[in-house]
């Protein structure tokens, strides 16, 4: 059975969503699979996100991401290695957002479950908190997060499938200034952790290498609901641009509604993280004219079509890193099939000597050695959409 | 620089946050004064009323007011059954009546977040517009709550000093045992206290959901100041309540206008560590209940 697509009757009905979830958990935390006699095997990967929590909707839809593509894969016939057909089985197990939790979960699947491959985790801390076991087990981790300290010539086996504003804000950035002309002073408000810090020290050198002046710079702790006196302090900088960095929808939502309540007449821009549909739900017509970064184009047949088959199974919306994770997924699955083996070692090296991976949004490469030391972080398609009558509109295709 | 237009938006801002954290607390400390329970679950009370509302409003097309006034009702009622099933049987065992309210708070949160989900929603708020000056803008939705917790405020002022029920939870609060022997039944007055608690996090769920937003973990925070602001008031205290409340919203303001949201958060901490070494029981200290 699915893991997620238990979950499916969730927004429908909240006594088979329980049910699903604690299917989740039996499935999780089921113990080592028996492997089936003679030349078919099951090929377990592990995953670790937050299922649960404030970070569910993320973690949910990069499970789905992946689960999806073993579906595909299982239904063409499998990971043909040798003599031996593989049937892709993927363990989740739920983080909750946090890094101890993620390092049991990394355990467990190193340890009883006997994985070799990790899809996730979702946070940076998570990410973190997983490396010494994945590493020194040589388990090749396929991830999210933001952090810079994810990637390292150290972790030879850890790499990054969701593009960061490492990757990003410069494109993202030149196509502001050049479609804004008249705009000359950012503010940017982040949140106080670490991927906070992390897009602001990204997205604050692309704005002035394209003549943007970054005038304030202001931090709030995250549950924050009341934005008014941080953007009172804002405001009397006068900015042309204010940029919500690496602040969640919701709370991006919040911020623009309550900008525009006192007065804020420039533009928004939202250079980190994927999820405006929630911003513009939140904000209503407060969101319009925001700039903001789409790992997709909803509205591209196959992205569409993948989008639709996602809420049909699960009934809930994809989002942004779910895409990610589908196309990661098949990459790597397509690289097994490629050097006919499941070996990690054979794997990473596939990986880095992979020129280029067609997917369904278009061409992925393989880059980061200059900012990482390495060349693990994915290099993906991405637009840059702008809210216009409360639609998203896609402007520009960045391509890697 | 500040000028007079900065004083004025800060002492604006802190109003409107004032008048929030007043209202969580309020029922905060009621609950405390009265059953001697620090109520883990009261931001999630706070939450199931904004969603009563959104949905009241949303969904069977409600008018705002009613809403608000129909989801203090039924988790004021939702409360009081709380109280029996939960609590009551617990009464006199502090530490159990501490371990059931975090249990509840997580319980209520794991469900809200299976039927409801974890994106976040929006209400669409009753009043729009922006009062301006050329030394202030005050938005009509900011001034409401302001004004709505001014009626609940003096509402329930009314009750506790002029009411029987009042001067029940009066008496309770005082001396349970000596209550009892004078007739009142206690047992039915816990049971209110709890309710009317519950409700008042309901008005304030209800009201500031328009403000910001709602989700299934937007009682987290809450809480976080409805317990700073009775521990700056005075644990128990309704008066503390009130000023802790007002003295909360108004500094954060001032500290995150002058100085930026972080240094706001360091500053506002140590201000109530200055109070409390000022005044170690809150400014206020429980008088009355």
């Amino acid at each position: 059975m699915s893991c997620l697509g238990g979950l499916r009757a969730k927004l429908g009905s909240a006594w088979k969503a329980g049910v699903a979830l604690a299917a989740l958990v039996v499935v999780a935390g089921a113990p080592n699979a028996t492997y089936a006699q003679g030349k078919k095997a099951e090929l377990k990967v592990g995953f670790i996100a937050a299922l649960s929590g404030p970070g569910m909707s993320w973690g949910m839809g990069m499970l789905g991401g992946l689960e999806l593509a073993a579906e595909d894969v299982n239904k063409a016939g499998g990971v043909v290695v040798g003599d031996t057909t593989y049937t892709i089985k993927v363990i989740a197990y739920d983080d909750k957002y946090a890094g101890p939790p993620a390092a049991q979960a990394a355990q467990r699947l190193v340890s009883q479950d006997e994985v070799k491959v990790i899809f996730g985790p979702l946070g940076s801390v998570s990410m973190l908190a997983i490396a010494d076991t994945t590493e020194s087990n040589k388990v090749l981790v396929l991830s999210n997060s933001y952090t810079m300290k994810a990637l390292s010539k150290d972790k030879p086996y850890t790499f990054r499938l969701t593009p960061t504003t490492a990757e990003n804000s410069d494109p993202m950035v030149a196509f502001i200034a050049k479609d804004l002309p008249d705009a000359k002073t950012v503010a940017i408000i982040s949140p106080n952790d670490e991927s906070g810090k992390e897009v602001q020290s990204h997205s604050e050198p692309a704005y002035q290498k394209y003549g943007l002046k970054v005038i304030s710079k202001e931090f709030y702790e995250r549950g924050t609901q009341d934005f008014v006196p941080v953007l009172t302090r804002i405001m009397a900088q006068n900015p042309a641009i204010l940029d919500l960095d690496g602040s969640t929808p919701v709370d991006s939502g919040v911020i623009m509604k309550q900008a525009r309540q006192i007065g804020f007449k420039g533009k928004f821009v939202k250079v980190g993280g994927p999820g405006v549909a929630d911003s513009i739900k939140i904000a209503g017509p407060a969101a319009e004219d925001l700039y903001y970064y789409s790992p997709w184009n909803p509205e591209e047949p196959k992205t569409k079509a993948l989008t639709d088959r996602f809420e049909a199974k699960y009934k809930i919306p994809m989002n942004g890193l779910g895409i990610f994770f589908y196309e990661g997924a098949h990459m790597l699955f397509a690289t097994m099939k490629q050097t006919k083996s499941v070996d990690t070692d054979v794997l990473r090296k596939a990986l880095e000597s992979q020129k280029e991976y067609m997917g369904l949004q278009g061409r992925y490469v393989w880059g980061g050695a200059k900012a990482y030391g390495i060349n693990h972080q994915w290099i993906a398609p991405f637009f840059v959409g702008q809210v216009r009558k409360g639609a998203e509109v896609m402007r520009t295709k960045i391509e890697p | 620089m500040i000028t007079t237009s900065t004083i004025a938006q800060i002492l604006v801002n802190g109003l409107t946050s004032g008048a929030f954290y007043v209202l969580m607390a309020l029922g905060f400390t009621l609950i405390f004064g009265i059953l001697r329970l620090v109520n883990f679950a009261h931001g999630e009370f706070y939450m199931l009323g904004a969603f009563v509302v959104y949905h009241l409003t949303t969904q069977l097309g409600l008018d705002y007011f009613s809403a608000v006034a129909l989801s203090a009702l039924v988790i004021g009622l939702a409360g009081m059954m709380v109280e029996k099933t939960v609590f009551a049987p617990l009464r006199g065992r502090e530490l159990s009546m501490l371990m059931s309210a975090l249990g509840l708070q997580i319980a209520i949160q794991g469900v809200m977040a299976v039927v409801e989900g974890v994106d976040g929603f929006s209400i669409p708020s009753p009043v729009s517009g922006v009062y301006r000056s050329s030394w202030l803008a005050f938005p009509y939705e900011r001034l409401l709550v302001v004004g709505l917790t001014i009626v609940v405020l003096a509402g329930f002022y009314l009750l506790i000093k002029h009411s029987t029920l009042g001067k029940s939870l009066r008496a309770v609060a005082q001396d349970g045992e000596a209550a009892l022997m004078q007739g009142i039944p206690v047992n039915r007055v816990y049971a209110i206290a709890f309710g009317l608690g519950a409700a008042l996090a309901a008005i304030a769920g209800g009201l500031i959901a328009p403000i910001f937003s709602l989700h299934v973990y937007m009682g987290q925070a809450a809480l976080l100041k409805a317990f700073i602001v009775v521990i700056l008031g005075g644990l128990g205290s309704i008066p503390g309540a009130v000023v802790g409340g007002l003295l909360l919203g108004v500094a954060e303001s001032a500290f995150a206008t002058l100085f930026g949201g972080l240094t706001a958060e360091m500053l506002g901490f140590l201000l109530i560590m200055g109070v409390l070494l000022w005044k170690p029981t809150g400014i206020l200290a429980r008088a009355d209940g």
